[in-house]
């Protein structure tokens, strides 16, 4: 090989390299762009919610003859409350050793529940409990928004701070999942804004089709917070109908109304039908339904926990009517064919009580979801 | 804005990018089959080859670009007579507006009417040309 030769291979290789070097640089440019652009959208989401939360907040203030000094100090003094409501966070319990980590979470969520409602409480002292349910919907929606946009951004700071490739990788791979959720969450603050039910709300409103069906609403009983039961014939079995009291926007305290039900009305149950929506896989159609087995409710876990412990103690048989939807539906105001899915599961229901049941027995139907804009 | 609007409104502002681009490209393509023909030299049927190849591209990410559907949601409660069971859906949706709640009365009997559900209906909308070079400004309204 002569000299020529040597340069011309050196050449070849040194350009090989630069031409690596570049296409990772575009790389890195092309990803740094685009979570950058995804950032500003959810941080627009972020501060729209923020607007929507505080504009209704101020649209309920009670109406008073105060100097314009007082009133921009009340809005002022709003503005920073619901910061604060939207900064809250929310502590674990320590999981070390696990047992009986169940009722503590159930404490937490229970303390935090109240706080909220409370705060609310003390900024608008004059609405209703409906109005405190949505006003709290529209608070946690926020604070979801606001930790995504704190949480992504938090990373993509440290990825770029440390020039790491692998981290703004995880982060633009796990763009569209986020995006999903945060397009979920934005479609939630219109519903939880205006009271209007979501997909969620599929199981209360099948629990109240069928409670007005069945002429339930007289023996409507509310012998635990934010939870209502009812009882109704159906072919001459007894159905314990479960339900988040509405229409404010609540998911009610459905383990204790079935605790409640064993201790004053007795253990003998037949079966527990638990009615809920559940996440569909891309490929299925919005409003399918399909049967299962098991305790249909979602969240932290603890309902679920407590609904298996009494259902396995008694050994009563537990079957769950799903409603297939995606994220976004699940959190939107309910779309036409889900509100058609919920006839469709109607019949089902009282199928399933046919078939699995005879004369006599009593059954537990639980409506399990937001109550939002669904009465009772 | 929504989430929807600011991906749309992102989009958006590449159509007249890449319309410019694909003319271009063809323009080019053009040139190196014309300079191909009349020179009989190899090089421009090959730069006419790639030419063609990234018009192609270009051309696919446009028409991806406008055949974009826009959805317009409208949201209804279904009325129901507890008495003779006539049903209609009202688009005049209030915030106080709950399902089971009594809301009127029916035209036909003059019972009790009940709001028996309430949902939206989703009513999808291909923009025109026009409104996707920015042109006309109707896109925002349409996902109210």
């Amino acid at each position: 090989m002569d000299g020529q030769g040597i340069v011309n291979t050196i050449m070849t290789l040194f350009l090989l390299l630069i031409f690596a070097y570049i296409s990772q640089e575009l790389q890195i440019w092309k990803m740094v762009s685009e979570i950058e652009a995804y950032l500003s959208i959810f941080r627009t989401a972020r501060d729209h919610a923020l607007g929507v939360t505080s504009n209704t907040f101020k649209k309920l203030l009670p109406k008073s003859n105060s100097s314009r000094k007082i009133e921009y100090e009340k809005i002022k003094n709003i503005d920073e409350r619901i910061q604060e409501l939207v900064d809250l966070t929310i502590i674990e319990p320590v999981n070390l050793d696990p047992y009986g980590i169940v009722k503590k979470i159930k404490h937490i969520i229970l303390v935090t529940e109240k706080t909220v409602e409370n705060e609310i409480k003390i900024i608008l002292p004059n609405i209703k409990k409906s109005e405190i349910k949505n006003l709290t919907n529209l608070i946690d929606a926020t604070r979801i928004l606001n930790f995504i946009y704190k949480f992504l951004d938090h990373n993509y700071r440290i990825a770029r701070k440390f020039k790491s490739l692998w981290l703004l990788m995880q982060i633009y791979a796990l763009l569209p999942f986020i995006t999903q959720e945060v397009k979920a969450l934005e479609n939630a603050i219109e519903a939880f804004n205006k009271g209007l039910p979501v997909g969620d709300s599929v199981g209360p409103l099948v629990a109240s089709k069928l409670i007005k069906k069945y002429s339930g609403f007289e023996n409507i009983d509310t012998p635990v917070e934010d939870t209502v039961i009812t009882r109704v014939n159906i072919d001459n079995r007894e159905i314990y109908i479960v339900k988040a009291q509405g229409p404010g926007g609540t998911t009610g305290r459905l383990d204790d109304a079935i605790e409640w039900l064993f201790n004053n009305i007795g253990k003998k149950f037949s079966m527990i039908i638990t009615v809920d929506a559940a996440l569909k896989f891309e490929g299925e159609k919005s409003g399918t339904i399909t049967q299962g087995f098991g305790v249909a409710i979602g969240g932290t876990g603890v309902e679920k926990f407590n609904i298996e412990e009494i259902a396995s103690k008694h050994n009563i048989p537990l079957y769950a009517i799903l409603i297939k939807m995606s994220e976004i539906e699940a959190l939107s105001i309910l779309t036409k064919d889900l509100y058609e899915a919920t006839e469709k599961a109607l019949n089902i229901i009282e199928r399933v009580i046919r078939e699995r049941s005879v004369e006599h027995d009593k059954i537990i139907l639980v409506g399990v979801g937001n109550t939002i804009g669904i009465y009772p | 804005m929504s989430l929807d609007e600011k991906l749309f409104e992102i989009k958006r502002k590449w159509i007249p990018v890449y319309f410019i681009l694909l003319i271009g490209l063809i323009i080019l393509a053009i040139h190196f089959i014309l300079m191909a023909y009349f020179t009989n030299n190899q090089d421009y049927a090959s730069f006419s080859l790639l030419t063609l190849v990234a018009a192609g591209y270009i051309g696919y990410n446009l028409s991806k670009f406008l055949n974009t559907i826009i959805s317009k949601y409208t949201t209804v409660k279904l009325l129901t007579c507890k008495k003779c069971g006539y049903s209609n859906e009202d688009k005049n949706v209030d915030k106080e507006d709950y399902v089971m709640k009594e809301d009127g009365i029916c035209p036909k009997c003059g019972g009790k009417m009940i709001i028996e559900g309430i949902y939206r209906i989703e009513e999808k909308t291909k923009p025109s040309l026009l409104e996707l070079f920015g042109l006309k400004k109707k896109i925002r309204n349409r996902f109210k």
